[in-house]
């Protein structure tokens, strides 16, 4: 029986301590589950948070290699003018000019006058509304720039600028076919040069260029909040950087370095340039003064070479003065062979036949000094292949490197054969027409002492056309002219090779520089950031 | 005993699954270690033939750059033609940069460079390949390993140098292209230490960066290593996890070209292949198992069948045979077993026919013997009786003869029943020692009469065991008088009891004539006796008794010495209950 009592009672205390646990195992688990509430309330919140505590969410850091802000540095220039500012109109690949500030514009008085509708709901970063007044002062003063009458030849024609209720009207001294794609230029207001692009000018340090976006963008403001653009003394160290993560974007790669640089974290967009390789003739002197002589140095060079052993296949050869994309361009008109023996036999029938001056000079038809701008690496290569490929059809051509300050003094000068270069040739006629338009008619780009009659006429028929027959008519007989009479040795179209981070996602353009997207870049969320190290 | 089908089975352990097993082991083991050998030996030669392209390019480039010294030295050409050749070969030989010839004042005589030259003679820090200079490889802005090489002229006019700017861009693309698996990766370092080239695209930044692999375990392991060892390898753990390296030396340069690859990767085949042979091995062993097993079985079952069957026939169970349906010798085993059964049911029947009638042989010469001698004296009384019926004394006489051997009669035939149905015992706690006690007090005068004295020795304290008095009082008179009938006079009849674990032990001794070996055997069947007259069913009914009561009787006896019987029964606690005092 005393046995029977204490199992009772154990049974009893048994049952007690279940009751316990039971009740405690609910107090926890309730616990547990507000902690869970808890936290999956807050995450969002430490999620946002972190997103804006991080620094590099969101911000775009783009190395600049080779670049020194405190000097006005031309190319940096150029990268910030593209994110800031922005004209009336912006020219395609193909040539054309399409709207941007201007919504649309029409030809009156016979082509005497363009009619620029603006955009509405556009607004300066000062928040200065863009109206026509104010568009029209703005282009009044940019027109008046002389940099920008150099660089923009075709602003030459507008007499005037007016606003007429919400348009802008531009009254011209004759017909300029060219002048909406001159309408490019950027618009800004102010000594600060205020513009109306996505993103605005926040500081500028000697370490660093901010720019931030610009909220009331009217396409939409951007989705990166901002753009760090860091200068570095050498390519070698903005690579670096992006490899390290540091940066997000480096403006220009090597060709030779895309391989290495393009993997799952990198990505590297290449697009044709509107520059060209050439070697400008100064055609007051001879022996290049003859057109004889400059085509048969054309038809002497093996321009796929050149892409292949120089730029590694990154770059299409060059047919003459023209944009070969422009849309009036016309593919049929043949473009410079690659005839070492016809060059050999022009040359010949020319009057240059293989001599020996001295002893101390190769045996050549004819000699002529190219000026190339120190350190120019690329150039150099460029310069050498075509050295040698002109030294075998007996053209001694030699080099003369020189700093780029007396280069440019010379070329302004005219104090040079030839010189060796990367110019703007594209995508408008503007560009050409600036270099090789009549030096009796127009001082500016044009140092280069070509003179062609023909040319010359196809130029300001192009200028002066009113529909796109003419255009087209007038482009394929100036490119039979620039053929027969090259004012150059056209080499090489080039392309620019720009690498991204994968963090970000690029809208790509086919044949565009990226630059011209970013504001409709997005960071990559579905990307783990990864470090490359 | 050893069971046949153990032995069997030992059989085919040692036969067959030993050796399976141990021939999967060392295949296993030979399998994995070539099988990772093969890969070590594939990535060495991967890393030999990476560092002997790099060997070839670096002394082809040292030849181009002496070729081109041999077209300027000692040929008299012209300024302009060195212009040219120099020109000619950088733009025929893209591993140079620029080709600069220098007088023996390091001033500049000519160069490829359209500007001004940018290589200097290397000082005292290169290494000499050839009779050629090279500098320190660096990577440039390009991040390209480059350096600078020098050959030294000879010429009428003086000596001088020509000097080239040498980049490695085939060898960076070729490390780059190179893979191992997926992600296997090639990767070359400087006898300083420093990362040249680096196959992996995530790892490129190290190379931007100019990272020191000094700390490597390959570097240290071939730097450690004898001069005359060109390759090593090594396993090791790093950030991407455990890997797989292997090096091999370019000599002449003091390079180290390593090819690294994760170890999951590099030893998945062998890892693969093992765990394969592994299932092979198993699923092998798994199958003989079966099918040693039931050929086995099928082997072994006849010859159990046949124990069985021999067992059964122990039993007593003759009809039992056994089915062999083999036509092996273990199939006329069977055969001749089912026969020999078949001949010992016949012999048991003859035998228990003949035991059959040699028992009512006995019975009826027991029961003549005991049945006759009361029924003779009955019957003289019954004449006399007649004769004498007005003797009252002689009447007296007559119904104590009758009721005398009546009794005797209904004794034997008691005996008879109680053989063929014992009586069902009553079971109460008695105290051995003094119930035994009380009986030989009581055959004390019977044993005088034989000139013999009954002998106890009694073990302390009280005996108690389940037993019927009375039944087992008759077993121990029966024993008792059994021994004083064997016993000459002046012999000696001991009675004692013992205790031992948990049983009670009764001995009943006598120094009488023993019982042959040959008898003992069969002492306690029914209608077995030493003497000349009786049904011998007294050890038979005691044995019986003795069982009844959960006990045990055996004997042992020695001609010419005596007999002991031995009784054992287990101990009862429980005790009589007394009845209260009227």
């Amino acid at each position: 029986m005393g046995c029977g009592g204490s199992s009772s009672q154990l049974v009893i205390k048994s049952r007690a301590s279940a009751r316990r646990l039971r009740v405690h195992r609910r107090r926890t688990t309730r616990l547990w589950l507000w902690c869970g509430v808890v936290f999956l309330a807050v995450l969002p919140a430490c999620g946002s948070s972190q997103e804006a505590s991080s620094p590099r969410r969101n911000v775009l850091t783009i190395g600049f290699p080779e670049a020194k802000i405190s000097s006005a540095e031309t190319g940096l220039g150029q990268l910030i003018t593209g994110f800031t500012l922005e004209g009336l109109t912006q020219v395609n690949v193909d040539g054309r000019a399409t709207p941007r500030l201007a919504e649309s514009w029409k030809w009156e008085n016979d082509g005497l006058a363009l009619r620029l509708k603006l955009r509405s709901g556009v607004t300066f970063h000062d928040g200065t509304p863009l109206t026509a007044t104010v568009a029209a002062k703005a282009l009044d003063a940019a027109i008046t720039r002389p940099a920008n009458r150099a660089m923009y030849p075709f602003l030459a024609d507008i007499i005037r600028v007016r606003a007429d209720s919400e348009d802008v009207v531009l009254d011209l001294a004759q017909r300029s076919a060219f002048l909406p794609e001159e309408l490019e230029l950027p618009l800004t207001l102010g000594p600060e040069n205020v513009g109306t692009g996505p993103f605005r000018l926040a500081q500028r340090g000697p370490d660093a260029v901010v720019l931030e976006r610009f909220d009331r963008y009217y396409l939409g403001a951007p989705q990166i909040a901002q753009v760090v653009i860091r200068p570095f003394d050498t390519l070698r160290t903005a690579w670096t950087s992006l490899l390290r993560g540091d940066v997000d974007m480096v403006t220009d790669v090597p060709h030779d370095a895309v391989d290495f640089l393009q993997d799952s974290e990198i990505e590297v967009v290449s697009f044709p340039r509107r520059y060209q390789f050439m070697i400008a003739f100064n055609s007051r002197r001879p022996p290049l003064s003859s057109p004889i002589v400059r085509r048969a140095l054309n038809t002497a060079v093996d321009r796929e070479k050149i892409i292949m052993s120089v730029l590694q296949g990154a770059g299409e050869p060059a047919t003459g003065a023209l944009w070969p994309k422009h849309w009036a361009y016309d593919a049929t008109v043949q473009p410079f062979p690659f005839d070492p023996a016809g060059a050999v036999a022009s040359l010949e029938s020319a009057g240059f036949t293989l001599s020996t001056a001295s002893n101390s000079l190769p045996p050549a038809r004819l000699r002529f000094s190219c000026l190339v701008p120190a350190d120019f690496s690329l150039l150099e290569r460029i310069g050498l292949e075509v050295q040698k490929q002109l030294y075998d059809v007996g053209v001694d051509m030699q080099f003369e490197e020189v700093p780029i300050q007396e280069y440019d003094a010379r070329l302004r000068e005219g104090r040079f054969d030839a010189v060796l270069l990367d110019s703007i040739s594209g995508p408008t006629f503007g560009r050409p027409f600036i270099f090789w338009r009549s030096a009796e008619h127009f001082q500016g780009f044009n140092v280069f002492g070509y003179e062609n009659a023909e040319t010359e006429k196809l130029f300001q028929a192009l200028r002066a056309a009113t529909n796109e027959a003419t255009v087209r008519s007038a482009t394929y007989r100036l490119q039979r002219a620039m053929t027969n009479d090259p004012p150059a040795l056209f080499l090489v179209w080039n392309e620019r090779a720009r690498a991204i981070s994968r963090r970000f996602r690029v809208v790509d353009e086919q044949g565009r520089d990226p630059l011209h997207t970013i504001w409709q870049w997005t960071e990559n969320t579905d990307r783990q950031s990864v470090s490359t190290q | 005993m050893t069971r046949i089908s153990t032995r069997f089975a030992f059989l085919l352990a040692a036969a067959a699954v030993v050796p399976l097993l141990g021939y999967g082991a060392m295949s296993i083991f030979s399998l994995r270690t070539g099988a990772q050998q093969a890969v070590i030996d594939g990535n060495l030669n991967v890393a030999r033939q990476v560092a002997e392209q790099i060997e070839l390019y670096v002394t082809g480039s040292v030849n181009i750059l002496k070729a081109v010294a041999a077209d300027l030295q000692q040929t008299g050409l012209q300024r302009w033609q060195q212009d040219r050749i120099l020109k000619n070969f950088v733009l025929q030989f893209t591993e140079f940069r620029e080709l600069t010839l220098l007088d023996d004042n390091g001033q500049l005589i000519v160069s490829s460079r359209l500007g001004r030259p940018t290589v200097t003679v290397p000082g005292s820090e290169g290494v000499n390949i050839n009779g050629v200079l090279i500098s320190r490889f660096s990577v440039d802005d390009a991040l390209l390993p480059t350096a600078v090489i020098a050959v030294r002229l000879v010429d009428r006019d003086g000596g001088g140098w020509l000097v080239g700017h040498l980049n490695l861009e085939a060898m960076w693309r070729m490390i780059d292209r190179i893979r191992v698996g997926a992600k296997g990766y090639a990767l070359v370092v400087t006898n300083e230490g420093q990362l040249l080239a680096h196959g992996d695209p995530a790892a490129k930044s190290r190379v931007a960066r100019g990272d020191n692999m000094r700390a490597h375990p390959l570097v240290a392991h071939i730097e450690a290593a004898l001069p005359n060892e060109q390759v090593t390898f090594d396993q090791y753990d790093d950030e991407r996890g455990p890997m797989l390296g292997v090096a091999a030396r370019l000599p002449s340069l003091g390079w180290t070209v390593i090819v690294e690859q994760s170890r999951d990767e590099a030893f998945a085949i062998p890892i693969r292949l093992q765990r394969q042979l592994g299932i092979a091995i198993a699923v092998a062993l798994m199958v003989m198992l079966g099918v040693g097993y039931f050929w086995g079985y099928r082997f072994i079952d006849p010859i159990l069948a046949l124990t069985r069957g021999t067992r059964a026939l122990a039993e007593g169970k003759l009809d039992e045979r056994v089915k062999v349906d083999s036509s092996d010798e273990i199939g006329q085993l069977g055969l001749a077993f089912n026969n020999m059964a078949d001949r010992l049911v016949e012999l048991q029947d003859d035998v228990r026919k003949k035991e059959r009638q040699a028992m009512f042989g006995r019975i009826s010469i027991g029961l003549v013997h005991d049945l006759s001698h009361p029924i003779q004296n009955i019957g003289n009384s019954c004449k006399l009786i007649v004769k004498m019926f007005d003797d009252q004394e002689y009447r007296e006489t007559f119904k104590r003869t009758i009721e005398r051997e009546l009794a005797q009669v209904k004794r034997v035939l008691d005996d008879l029943r109680n053989v063929a149905r014992p009586m069902p015992l009553q079971r109460f706690p008695i105290d051995i020692n003094k119930e035994i006690a009380e009986l030989v007090e009581s055959m004390q005068s019977t044993a005088e009469k034989a000139g013999l004295t009954i002998e106890t020795e009694f073990v302390f304290g009280q005996l108690f065991i389940e037993a019927d008095l009375f039944a087992l009082n008759r077993v121990y008179r029966n024993l008792i008088m059994n021994s004083l009938q064997a016993t000459p006079p002046r012999g000696r009849v001991v009675v004692r009891t013992l205790r031992d674990s948990g049983y009670a032990t009764v001995e009943v001794s006598d120094s009488g004539c023993g019982i042959p070996k040959e008898r003992l055997e069969t002492i306690f069947e029914d209608f077995v006796t030493t003497k000349r007259r009786g049904l011998g069913l007294g050890l038979a009914i005691s044995k019986k008794i003795v069982e009844q009561l959960d006990g045990t009787i055996t004997v042992s006896s020695d001609v010419g010495v005596g007999s002991t019987f031995t009784l054992k029964f287990p101990l009862t606690s429980a005790r009589p209950s007394q009845l209260a005092a009227v």
